[in-house]
């Protein structure tokens, strides 16, 4: 390989690392989902955010740019007092969701801190005023309809803007969403409320004891019920059942009526030989037929010694 | 044949075998010069080479199952995601930016103790009824009946517009984790304590997890709720847990009385089904004796209607000794009294005879008597 040859590549690849310095000193990027700024000599050259994309800028120390992110980013205000319009203490946190749409403005700030702590004075004042302007029952309540969430934290939003822009600028900052994120009562308040969550329970208990013995002596008196319907129906239905049979007795008893002298003596006959099947003592005049003709069977015995047996 | 000599010149003297001329070191010298750079010029542009190859590599972008990626070229993301697998990319243009689909918990601490002793919450240790909450110690949430519970919730989001979510917000953990909280509170607040520690449990979970979602939504997050799970059950504070063990017990005694009262309701029942069997049965079996006793009579009537009709004295007579057979077969006592009257006592008596009659075997059969 000739000297000529080498030379050649060495001041090719100078020229090479030459223009890449160049282009990495006057190209940037702007990465989307962030908004950036060309400062020249530290001062921001136009008021417009830069787009996400390539573009030229003088070298540095001249010109240099700052990228900020743009993606929305969470800030969240204490657990604090604040006064309902009816006079209840309650305590609140909220949070916010803001982004930065300008950087010339956000830069002036300095920091993402000195950032914050604006935004955080603003969502204390709007706190206090959001809340401040609805009833505790506009907090919790078991109707929802008279929740106002909606409206507080719009509510609260807006005074966060305008307190913003009573600062003259609104630091590039744009408040994307306020909500609340904790509800509570004072320290003091919290005793009161377990003193009534403990009578409600106690209340509640002996409710529920007592519908437990009503519903026990309802279903008790509702089986004696039934029972006393099923058995007074089944009394009926044998009394019908007897009736019929009664009935049907009837027609077959009709067939006496062809002679009722020997229906009775028949029924003297059965009555007498039923009662003979007891242990009776019977007495029979033996002058009398027929038992004359016992007469001589029976040898005579002296009445009340057992010896005639 | 000799060889013709060589004349010898002192300028050049003729080489020694193994002692080269200086003409000749310098050329060898050269040559291995040119060798060298040759050399070092070849192992240049393999490097070169092999540098522009890693350099090309460098621009493949690898995209697990779980993600997908974006092409960001020149600050500008793509608009069409990179599925999992291997994708070229421009090297120094392109950067490869990767979004995790996986669900991601975050939760909601902030209503519950930081701690829940298990001597608190069983009971063990005595709780002061008569403090309320240490806010930095007990958070809790307050239900729409103006009460305290404590809960902690656990919320599964992943992103269902990756690209979305990539430009939405700087930490998707934390903007997840307070709209979580911001859905708890708002939801325990149209509820009573009741709902929450009781029946309205799942109601109540799937609530947040709507309200999560509408609010993710509403800010443009590009995230989704997978669930919403209690990551601890809602309880109620330890002050006022005795008044809520007493409701508990209260509808243990309630259950009870119940469990109790439908087991007299079944006992009942089946007494007054057996009872109404037994008055049907017996009203069966007296309808059947009336009728064979009707019937009975009828035929017998019939049996002694003709012989009545012809001779009745004499079916008398009859019936009578019938009757009398049967009652004098067996005659306890007689007593013949002096006035011509006859007395009679029979024996009827079942366990008398019983007994008899056993007697009347064993003396047959040789026993004692």
């Amino acid at each position: 390989m000739s000297e000529k040859k080498a030379n050649r590549l060495t001041t090719g690849l100078g020229i090479l690392l030459a223009l890449i310095l160049l282009l990495r000193l006057m190209v940037y990027v702007i990465p989307e989902g962030e908004v950036g700024v060309i400062l020249t000599f530290g001062r921001p050259s136009s008021e417009e955010p830069l787009d996400p994309g390539p573009g030229i800028k003088w070298p540095w120390p001249i010109q240099q740019v700052r990228a900020v992110d743009a993606r929305l980013r969470t800030l969240q205000a204490p657990f604090s007092q604040v006064m309902t319009e009816d006079g209840s203490s309650v305590l609140v946190g909220s949070f916010l969701l803001w982004r930065v749409t300008s950087p010339q403005k956000f830069l002036e700030l300095g920091s993402d801190a000195a950032a914050e702590s604006q935004l955080l004075e603003a969502l204390q004042t709007a706190q206090l005023e959001a809340v401040g302007e609805v009833p505790f029952g506009a907090l919790v309540n078991t109707d929802p309809t008279q929740l106002r969430y909606a409206e507080i934290e719009a509510r609260m939003a807006e005074v966060v803007r305008q307190t913003l822009a009573k600062r003259g600028s609104d630091y590039g900052i744009e408040v994307g969403f306020v909500g609340i994120r904790r509800l509570g009562l004072s320290e003091e308040a919290t005793g009161a409320v377990f003193n009534r969550m403990r009578a409600e329970r106690t209340g509640s208990a002996d409710t529920i004891l007592a519908e437990g013995r009503a519903l026990a002596s309802d279903l008790r008196a509702k089986a004696d019920a039934e029972r006393e319907t099923a058995l007074s129906a089944a009394r009926g239905e044998a009394e019908e059942i007897l009736s019929q049979a009664e009935t049907e007795a009837r027609e077959a008893y009709a067939v006496l009526a062809e002679d009722p002298d020997l229906a009775i003596y028949l029924k003297k006959s059965e009555a007498l030989r039923k009662l003979l099947q007891q242990r009776t003592l019977v007495v029979f005049d033996t002058t009398q037929p027929p038992f004359d003709i016992l007469r001589p069977a029976v040898a005579p015995v002296d009445s009340g010694t057992g010896d005639g047996r | 044949m000799s060889e013709p000599e060589r004349p010898s010149t002192p300028e050049s003297p003729s080489p020694q075998p193994g002692n080269p001329s200086p003409q000749e070191k310098g050329g060898a010298g050269a040559t291995a010069l040119d060798e060298a750079v040759g050399l070092a010029f070849r192992l240049l542009q393999v490097s070169i080479v092999v540098l522009v190859l890693v350099f090309l590599a460098s621009g493949i972008a690898t995209v697990a199952p779980h993600e997908v990626a974006f092409v960001q070229r020149l600050g500008s993301l793509g608009e069409e995601p990179l599925e999992p697998g291997g994708h070229p990319s421009l090297p120094l243009l392109d950067e490869v930016v990767r979004v995790d689909l996986r669900p991601r918990r975050v939760f909601s601490g902030r209503f519950d103790v930081k701690r829940r002793p298990s001597e608190l919450m069983e009971g063990t240790l005595e709780a002061d009824e008569e403090a309320g909450f240490d806010p930095s110690v007990e958070g809790y949430l307050l239900s729409g009946d103006t009460s305290a519970v404590h809960v902690t919730l656990a919320a599964s989001v992943y992103p269902d517009q990756p690209r979305q979510a990539l430009l939405a917000a700087r930490d998707p953990d934390a903007l997840s984790a307070l709209m979580l909280e911001r859905a708890t509170v708002l939801c325990a607040a149209e509820r009573r304590a009741d709902l929450l520690l009781g029946g309205g449990k799942s109601d109540f979970k799937d609530a947040i997890a709507d309200r999560l979602q509408r609010g993710l939504r509403k800010v443009g997050s590009g995230l989704a709720v997978k669930s919403v799970e209690f990551e601890r059950d809602v309880t109620p504070p330890r002050q006022v847990k005795a008044a809520f063990d007493a409701v508990r017990e209260a509808k243990q005694q309630r259950e009870q009385l119940r469990l109790d009262a439908e087991r007299y309701v079944a006992q009942r029942d089946g007494l007054a089904r057996s009872e109404v069997a037994r008055i049907k049965a017996r009203a069966a079996a007296d309808a059947s004796r009336i009728k064979d006793r009707a019937s009975a009579t009828a035929a017998v009537f019939k049996n002694y209607l003709g012989a009545w009709r012809a001779n009745r004295r004499a079916l008398q007579d009859r019936l009578l000794a019938e009757v009398l057979t049967d009652a004098l077969d067996d005659v306890e006592e007689a007593f013949v009294i002096s006035k011509g009257e006859l007395r009679l006592r029979l024996r009827r008596d079942d366990k008398a005879r019983t007994k008899d009659l056993e007697e009347d075997v064993l003396r047959e059969m040789g026993g004692p008597r």
